[in-house]
């Protein structure tokens, strides 16, 4: 029979394509339909590779009937952001000067996904070079949040978080330089984790700020989130930054109960600007943690104060100097009516990167220029240093911090596009984790009185995924509500 | 720190090989203004003393064999290329700057 395979998460589906219970053919097939049903509206896909998934499908499925050995994603539906580079299709970087750009080679994380037996669906809207917090500065299309239309999915991941809300894909990846993971996740309504630095390869992803930059997983459920990481994390000579520290088995790691571990509460998470609606859920959630024999304790963050200041001038600088590659000449747009280099620069780019792009590389550009250097972006990474002493600091307090992933739930369109400081303001949060480094998550703890999810991020020491995983893993078995999946319209 | 006029934003545009139009460039003073504000913040930071962090990894000296790889099939490489002869990327002349190559 033709189950609702899309209602299934990666670890159902992985389960029944190795047992045979079902073919990949069969589960690529509901997802696909179910995407022709729905994605008209929501607006997640910007490609669509259903020949090529079938393709896929069916050789995981030929496989099984040859007795080799599945992967540990065999027949998962997967969509990808844009920025992930792929042989197949374009990568975008939903913006017009790669509108056309052909990669030739995979990212690391899409090959692992691909050994792993994954079947890529397609691509996903991101905000333009993953600057949003929206996904509204795609030069693409418009996607919308899958809980209200009217509202925002977040960004930039916003595609791969709708994707994975609406059952469209049981996997997605994504990249978080701010929030980028977490914040679309927590708005849409999904699991999103940032691993620590280094842990998933960035090789082949269209970079951003590569000290901020990280890959990871949105999904469904935490169970899921791990199985992905399994996958994801490890060593990789094509990035040098990646880490070369051992990868544990995270699925396994989520049995184990979390009595006796403290929680921290910070003080600077849970101020009058947060929602009341938002630390409702958050304090509810904390309850559920508590009564699993977890320990909050109180917690301060100062640090939290500045931290946004010193990403904006970090991640501004790093900007401006990496996007020069975008100039015309081995690969992306070049306007072909330039007559000089100086003219093939400034047409292309001027052309090729939308607003925010542009308002960006020139504060990054103010920020490197002359004095600025040790006033500003020396004094920013000067005041990231405290702010990595802070959480170390608060890691021998306690061994994961919880709070809100935002101070409010997905905003209406157009409400914060002419406001930059509100917008990079929405992020405050999370952007502490970028910085230090260190895993952090978001997953949905409940749903407003207006229907739109609320997301509990919770955050841990570097390279200790497996024990922020645990206390998600707990806190979503008891939170004693399911999500369950969009109204289809 | 003193806002930023209309003319520095001119010249941060030269520097970053960009042409803004007369609004947009209003609109980006306006804006980036706000931005520097916000970021004032920072200026109350006691950072006397404090190491910046220039990195986020914690590795140091990645080194491998010295062993070629197999490289990119030249077609493969120039398969984005706006201009090109094959074997070369083609750019307008730099020299004299007035001709297209």
């Amino acid at each position: 029979m033709s189950a609702l395979w899309y209602q299934k998460t990666a670890k159902e589906i992985r389960d029944a394509v190795h047992t045979g219970e079902a073919t990949a053919l069969d589960i690529v097939n509901s997802f696909i339909a179910h995407r022709e049903a729905t994605d008209g509206t929501i607006g997640a896909f910007t490609q669509c590779w259903d020949d090529e998934a079938r393709e896929t499908a069916r050789s995981i499925d030929e496989k099984r009937q040859q007795g080799q050995p599945l992967g540990p994603l065999a027949g998962v539906p997967v969509s990808l952001k844009e920025s992930f580079c792929t042989r197949l299709g374009k990568t975008t970087g939903a913006s017009r000067i790669l509108e056309n750009f052909q990669c030739p080679y995979d990212g690391t994380a899409v090959t692992r996904l691909a050994q792993a037996d994954a079947v890529f669906l397609g691509k996903v809207n991101m905000d333009e070079l993953a600057m949003g917090s929206s996904t509204e500065s795609s030069v693409l299309q418009r996607t919308v949040n899958p809980w209200n239309h009217d509202r925002v999915p977040g960004g930039s991941s916003g595609g791969s978080a709708a994707s994975v809300a609406m059952g469209c894909s049981a996997l997605s990846l994504g990249s978080d330089t701010g929030s980028s993971i977490r914040q679309p996740a927590s708005f849409s309504g999904c699991v999103g984790v940032k691993p620590t630095y280094g842990r998933i390869s960035r090789f082949g992803i269209i970079g951003l700020a590569p000290s901020l930059d990280h890959a990871g997983p949105l999904t469904r459920t935490v169970e899921d989130a791990a199985l992905a990481l399994n996958v994801l994390c490890g060593e990789d000579p094509a990035d040098s930054t990646s880490s070369d520290k051992p990868v544990p088995d995270f699925l396994q790691g989520l049995s184990q109960d979390i009595k006796g571990l403290k929680i921290g509460v910070a003080e600077e998470y849970m101020t009058d600007e947060v929602d009341e609606e938002v630390r409702g859920k958050i304090t509810e959630a904390l309850d559920c943690l508590s009564s699993l024999g977890a320990e909050l304790v109180k917690i301060s963050l100062p640090g939290t104060a500045y931290d946004a200041a010193a990403y904006t001038v970090i991640s501004t600088a790093e900007i401006s100097a990496t996007l020069a590659r975008l100039d015309g000449v081995r690969y992306g747009m070049r306007d072909p009516e330039a007559r000089t280099v100086q003219d093939m620069y400034v047409m292309s780019k001027s052309a090729g990167f939308g607003p925010e792009v542009q308002r960006r590389i020139l504060l990054g550009t103010h920020f490197l220029s002359g004095k600025n250097i040790q006033n500003c972006f020396v004094k920013a990474q000067q005041a990231r240093s405290l702010i990595i002493r802070e959480f170390e600091e608060v890691f021998t307090q306690c061994d994961v911090i919880a709070g809100p992933t935002t101070p409010s739930v997905a905003f209406p369109f157009g409400s914060k596009s002419d406001n930059p400081v509100e917008m990079y303001r929405c992020d405050r949060f999370t952007l502490g984790a970028n910085l230090a480094t260190h895993p952090a998550l978001s997953v949905p703890c409940g749903m407003t009185e207006a229907g739109l999810p609320v997301g509990l991020q919770l955050q841990a020491r570097r390279y200790d995924e497996e024990t922020l995983l645990r206390v998600a893993f707990h806190y979503e078995q008891n939170r004693g509500f399911d999500l369950g999946f969009p109204p289809i319209s | 720190m003193d806002g930023l006029t209309e003319h520095d934003i001119a010249r941060l545009a030269s520097s970053a090989q960009l042409y803004l139009d007369d609004n947009t460039r209003a609109q980006f003073t306006r804006e980036i203004n706000k931005i520097l504000e916000y970021v004032q913040v920072l200026e109350k930071v006691d950072t006397e003393g404090v190491a910046p962090t220039r990195h986020a990894t914690d590795r140091l000296n990645v080194f491998r064999e010295d062993i070629p790889q197999t490289p990119l099939p030249v077609e493969e490489v120039f398969k984005n290329s706006p201009l090109d002869d094959g074997s070369f990327f083609l750019v307008p002349r730099i020299i004299d700057g007035e001709e297209n190559s």
